[in-house]
């Protein structure tokens, strides 16, 4: 009983259509992916940073310091690129699968309010007047441009969110009684906790940082302002993840010649991100003396259930990519693993994003294990970990992504395959051995964001302990550079390269869906405004009793350069 | 795809789904028993103070190790850039040691290699935690938390001795070595405003070339400085800056005057001194540590200077 809720596009119709909306979601996701080549060109440097070379003071004579390039890399990476491209995912696909028209200005005025805000931020921070780190946590203070540019990003996405919501709308007047089709589905549940999500980092940033970095207040009290950080600080890792997921649900199944075998287990998992993903933040805090423990306990606890809809989706993608390896003749326990299109750069890069994820989510069960923490916390270890969730699970399947989806939108022909299957396998090598090289020297307590490779003479060999590590890094930074050129090459040889004829463009490799469960279930997962209410109230239960006491106990503090 | 191969990924789909289920919760006991059975190493909190009033603070006043008890003692620690106060702490094997943390400016992180001590130092709050120390050694305490351009350089040392060690350095202690201020400064002022003297231009002022100046408009007001530390917005030869200089007042009056007296002529020109300088003494730190300003107060002293 397969329900086809996707459209099928043919090739031909595809070439002359959505001209504007194609124009906009290029100028989201190329806009993102500038941002991450700037960003990821610092990334070396820190890499070899942790393997005790400081190339910083004589081959980036033009940044003040290790802090500003790290600055810089954790902006652009994490919050510029992510966003961008998110926006370009979540905007294009449901309106595709749809087959509903974008309001078009309203789109760009919102691509028009991130890339202010990304000048803005960026200007600051080249500026050195804005060294404080993608975290920004008070009493060191920043710039009000780099906390007006910031909240500026986040009021375009949010713009973006009402876009997509207002594009399922619309298709449910067109279509009554209809269940909303799978890939907006996915969407519209990602842009509402995204909405409930920054709720945050507004509060934090426009209350009390633009404020206070204006002078207009005297003072913030760092904890709260953390805890703020970190009530967005959490959900955002799943607002970079799930347009990953998207791909891996909507696409890979039909690009690995299978199907995908479960609809409505793609929507459950999606609405437990919904419900779990907010009120889980104080993880990131158990080190924090202003939290009380039964209240980190408790969020300890509701982390480990966001495991789960990633066990889900293990084991529903493999199962979908299983069926095209089946079909296309494999047999035994594991023969059909030879037999996905491992030629297909898209398909192999988003794959090995998905096996980079299998170290980045233990990882990540580690760090929100309370006890466990202690260990880890604030040392090498998390970039370690984030590298390998965000920096390969989230960028390898986005590279992916755009071996198509790039040609799609310019009707460009791909650079170049088999460096673009180079790219992959070369980020995905250096983000692995990264990741053991960072994890293993978090372990001997190697501190994160330190300018280890710069010390006085009086501390040098501190660190001495953790030398193999230390060598594994510095490797992974080589690797990573010469993956990062290679990614680029394709992206600027195809955008500047050979024109497709009309019958060439790729289409949307839309998978057909299957369903499992009754299709009442279906439909009660459709309610998305009684689940954003009960999610809202979830958090609510969650984080109000230590924030109102927080509210209510404050002590301010003025702000602070020290750099 | 068929009917059969449809089912047979439905029964697989539930024991997966089933297998997730245990696993959380495995994890969740887990958890759940090693709170129970190690919570005193979780970092809680004390109370909260602000970081203007740590020089009249109980615990902050004069940060340190002091013995609460047959084989407990307490240790008072202040995170300020770029160091800890104190930097080194010496404590006995064996026992139970009571750790209270705050910071005297931004976050900072105190993480005890080999050990499960590892928290923020967050200004305006008072953290705790116990911890016993089974095995001797020297243990390396890095920052952990981004403070400034000279985190990196945030390193202490948790010293764990013997007993008898330890009661030898104790009354080692009680008997006062010669302080040669040199050493002070390169010890407590150099990793902000540098061995030279001459600070980082826009993030630490200089004291070569401006401590002169600072004397001859007002003997008293380096005294106070060294004490009480400023906040705030300050002008320094055409320069901003925004930091903070901490307050010293953890240093003795011998330490303070040694590095005073070391600090206005290292790097400037007798001449610029006024004529009848005498060395500062420690008498005179005595009595000026008698009447303690705020951060705020020494801003605003520090505008009604005649600088040049």
């Amino acid at each position: 009983m397969t329900v086809g809720t996707i459209p099928t596009t043919t090739t031909v119709a595809e070439a002359g259509t959505w001209r504007g909306e194609k124009a906009v979601t290029a100028a989201f996701i190329l806009t993102g992916l500038g941002a991450l080549l700037i960003g990821a060109l610092l990334g070396p440097f820190q890499a070899l940073n942790y393997g005790g070379i400081n190339l910083y003071d004589d081959v980036l004579p033009f940044l003040r310091s290790y802090y500003q390039g790290l600055t810089l890399h954790g902006v652009l990476n994490v919050l510029v690129f992510t966003t961008f491209f998110n926006a370009g995912v979540l905007l294009y696909f449901p309106a595709r699968e749809l087959n509903v028209r974008m309001n078009l200005p309203f789109v760009w005025s919102s691509y028009a309010v991130m890339l202010a805000g990304l000048l803005m931020a960026g200007t600051a921070i080249v500026a050195n007047t804005s060294t404080v780190l993608y975290t920004f946590y008070p009493p060191l203070s920043g710039h009000w441009a780099f906390y007006t540019g910031l909240a500026l990003v986040v009021v375009g996405s949010l713009m973006g969110a009402v876009e997509v919501l207002r594009l399922r709308t619309a298709w449910r007047r067109a279509n009554p009684g209809k269940v909303t089709p799978l890939v907006t589905y996915m969407s519209s549940v990602t842009m509402l906790m995204w909405m409930l999500a920054t709720v945050g980092i507004v509060v934090e940033v426009v209350v009390f940082l633009i404020p206070w970095s204006a002078g207009w207040i005297s003072g913030v009290d760092p904890q709260l302002a953390r805890t703020l950080f970190w009530y967005t600080g959490h959900p955002i890792v799943y607002f970079w993840l799930l347009p990953a997921y998207i791909s891996w649900y909507a696409f890979i199944p039909k690009q690995a010649g299978g199907e995908l075998v479960s609809d409505s287990l793609t929507r459950l998992a999606f609405l437990m991100f919904l419900m779990f993903s907010t009120p889980v933040g104080f993880h990131h805090q158990f080190a924090d003396p202003g939290i009380p423990v039964a209240w980190k306990l408790v969020h300890s606890l509701l982390t480990m259930f966001v495991g789960i809809p990633s066990m889900i989706t293990a084991f529903t993608i493999a199962a979908s990519m299983e069926v095209g390896g089946r079909r296309a003749g494999g047999t035994g326990v594991l023969g059909w693993i030879r037999k996905l299109p491992w030629r297909n750069p898209s398909f192999t890069a988003q794959v090995l994003a998905m096996f980079s994820f299998i170290f980045g989510g233990a990882g990540g069960i580690i760090n929100a294990s309370f006890t466990l923490d202690l260990l880890v916390h604030n040392t090498t270890w998390i970039p370690g970990h984030f590298h390998l969730t965000v920096g390969t699970a989230t960028t390898l399947t986005f590279f992916g992504m755009t071996f198509w989806w790039v040609p799609h939108l310019t009707k460009r022909a791909l650079y170049s395959s088999r460096l673009a299957l180079w790219s992959a396998w070369t980020w995905f090598v250096g983000m692995m051995l990264f990741g053991l090289g960072m994890h293993w020297q978090g372990l001997y307590a190697v501190p994160r964001r330190a300018h280890i490779s710069n010390l006085p003479e009086q501390l040098q060999g501190i660190y001495a302990d953790a030398a193999v590590p230390q060598f594994l890094t510095a490797v992974s930074g080589i690797i990573l550079l010469a993956a990062v050129i290679m990614y680029f090459t394709v992206l600027f040889g195809t955008l500047f390269g050979k024109r497709l004829e009309d019958a060439d463009v790729p289409a949307i490799p839309f998978s057909e869906a299957r369903e499992i469960r009754a299709s009442g279930v279906v439909q009660m997962m459709d309610r998305l405004g009684a689940w954003f209410v009960l999610a809202a109230f979830l958090v609510a239960l969650a984080y109000l009793p230590t924030l109102i006491s927080m509210f209510t106990n404050q002590i301010a503090l003025p702000g602070l350069r020290l750099w | 795809m068929d009917h059969a191969t449809h089912e047979r990924i439905a029964k697989w789909e539930r024991r997966w789904l089933a297998a997730s289920g245990l696993m959380s919760l495995t994890f969740v006991i887990l958890i759940a028993y090693t709170l129970a059975t190690e919570g005193g190493e979780i970092v809680q909190a004390a109370g909260r103070t602000d970081p203007a009033t740590l020089t009249t603070s109980a615990l902050f006043a004069q940060p340190g190790v002091r013995a609460l008890g047959p084989n407990e003692y307490q240790v008072s620690l202040i995170g300020q850039a770029f160091t800890w106060v104190p930097n080194t702490v010496v404590v006995p094997v064996g026992a139970l040691v009571r750790f209270y943390f705050t910071s005297r400016d931004v976050i900072h992180g105190y993480q005890v290699e080999r050990t499960s001590i590892n928290l923020e130092v967050i200004p305006g709050e008072v953290a705790t935690l116990h911890y016993t120390f089974d095995e001797p050694g020297t243990y390396r305490v890095s920052c952990n938390q981004y403070c400034g351009s000279l985190h990196h350089e945030m390193v202490g040392w948790v010293e764990v001795v013997s007993a008898t060690e330890f009661a030898r350095r104790q009354s080692a202690q009680a008997a006062p070595a010669a302080v040669d201020g040199e050493s002070v400064f390169a010890s407590n002022c150099a990793s902000c405003h540098q061995a030279n003297g001459e600070g980082i231009a826009g993030a630490f002022p200089p004291v070569a070339g401006h401590l002169p100046d600072l004397v001859r408009a007002d003997r008293a007001y380096p005294v106070k400085l060294v004490l009480n530390g400023l906040q705030g917005a300050i002008t320094v030869d055409g320069v901003g800056y925004n930091g903070q200089m901490p307050a010293w007042s953890h240093l003795s009056d011998d330490e303070l005057a040694a590095v005073l007296n070391y600090a206005v002529t290292a790097w400037d020109d007798p001449e610029a001194l006024p004529a009848d300088f005498v060395p500062y003494t420690a008498d005179e730190i005595a009595a000026e540590r008698q009447t303690p300003s705020s951060a705020a107060e020494m801003l605003a002293l520090r505008g009604e200077l005649e600088l040049p």
